[in-house]
């Protein structure tokens, strides 16, 4: 046990308040050091700490007094605004009552920043799915007119599709680029179609393959 | 706020405390005290009262140094005990519970007194006006506490005079303490034992001069 440990048990060691193990340790330490001893006998020393007390006739009127109020308020059902709620009641009449230790300003702040945060979170969040759908609706189109080229570069000089793979519209979800079909490579000359299945359609190709929006 | 007797669901009565004589109470312990709350709680609150009220005041005194700040607070300490409902539960540290609540509007107080003061200093007001009014107690207590030990205690930390307080005056054992600090034990004994070594400190210094 060492010097500083000691004397932070000057006051139990002296109310026979240690238990039995730390207090033989501690009777060891004062024996080989001067400077732990001089202070439990310089705390030793002190004066008898006693309680003043007002004089019992004050003392009388204080308490007839005392339980004369606490009748009134109990009888009248005043509660001193003290009452002990639970969990939010609890914290925000803390708050109020400034016994909770946290400054308000902090708390305040620390209220906005989770506010913050979590506002942050739910756009992101909805980005990203916006962005997933955006990216499986292109490789859909990818897909599908990937499958379209393969069939158009199996078709023979004539004209005609390879057996069982005969081409068929391709419709494309009105999210598709519109100049899909400019973009498309010319190769049998390019043709389009405007309009042919209500105003919202278009049909894009060249030669068989049609893309169809 | 209802509150249930203990034994059915019937909110506990207002306006029927009546006090029983000290003797009877100081005489009774708080294991009894609970037992009857499982009977009669309004008799079990009067008992409290009674036994607790003279400590809480002169707890709350000691640390306000204000007679009719302490009496409000006692008051209020008691009022809340009314209407706390684990107040009589079992295993319920009711003793601790008492001065916990006490400590704690004290500190609210003392600390709101510190900071109207430092306000009117810093207006370049006196701050005069906040100290205490005195009654026949607090000019008792002025006299007692401005010599020896009780006024070597007025350079000791808020903190550590309340701990001294606890210990000394109001007469609480270590385990009382923690729980009325909600500390440890062995927190308890080291803050109790660096202000004893100050004390003498400031008692030597107080010597010298």
């Amino acid at each position: 046990m060492n010097c500083w440990r000691v004397q932070n048990l000057v006051a139990p060691f002296l109310d026979g308040e240690l238990p039995d193990a730390e207090c033989e340790a501690v009777g060891a330490h004062i024996e080989v050091c001067a400077e732990c001893l001089a202070v439990i006998e310089s705390v030793e020393a002190l004066p008898p700490l006693t309680a003043p007390r007002a004089p019992q006739e004050l003392e009388a009127a204080l308490f007839d007094r005392f339980d004369a109020c606490l009748k009134e308020r109990l009888a009248a059902g005043i509660d001193p605004g003290i009452d002990a709620p639970t969990g939010v009641g609890a914290a925000v009449a803390g708050l109020a009552r400034r016994e909770v230790r946290v400054p308000m300003v902090a708390a305040a702040a620390w209220l906005g920043v989770m506010v913050m945060l979590a506002g942050g979170v739910a756009l992101n969040h909805t980005k990203v799915q916006d962005l997933e759908d955006s990216v499986a609706r292109r490789e859909a189109i990818i897909q599908a007119l990937q499958e379209r080229v393969a069939v158009a570069d199996a078709r023979s000089d004539d004209g005609t599709d390879p057996p069982g793979r005969a081409m068929a519209p391709v419709f494309l979800p009105p999210s598709a680029p519109s100049a899909l079909g400019a973009a498309l490579p010319p190769r049998r000359g390019l043709y389009s179609q405007p309009g042919i299945v209500g105003a919202s359609v278009r049909q894009a190709s060249y030669d068989a393959p049609r893309v169809v929006r | 706020m209802p509150h249930s007797s203990g034994e059915g669901d019937e909110p506990m009565a207002r306006a029927t405390l009546k006090l029983v004589p000290k003797a009877e109470a100081a005489g009774v312990s708080d294991e009894e005290i609970h037992d009857i709350a499982t009977r009669d709680r309004e008799r079990a609150f009067d008992l409290l009262v009674r036994k607790y009220r003279d400590r809480i005041y002169y707890h709350a005194l000691y640390i306000t140094r204000d007679s009719e700040e302490a009496f409000d607070v006692a008051q209020d300490v008691f009022v809340r005990g009314y209407h706390e409902p684990r107040l009589f539960d079992p295993g319920f540290r009711t003793k601790a519970w008492l001065f916990r609540v006490c400590t704690n509007r004290c500190y609210n107080i003392v600390r709101d007194r510190h900071r109207r003061g430092g306000i009117l200093d810093r207006l370049g007001k006196a701050s005069a006006g906040l100290q205490v009014q005195h009654t026949a107690i607090d000019a008792v207590l002025d006299r007692e506490m401005s010599e020896g030990v009780a006024h070597a205690m007025d350079a000791l930390s808020p903190e550590h005079r309340t701990i001294l307080t606890l210990r000394y005056f109001d007469d609480l054992s270590y385990q009382e303490i923690a729980d009325v600090l909600q500390v440890k034990l062995g927190t308890v004994m080291s803050r109790l034992s660096r202000p004893k070594v100050r004390l003498h400190g400031v008692l030597s210094e107080g010597e010298g001069e």
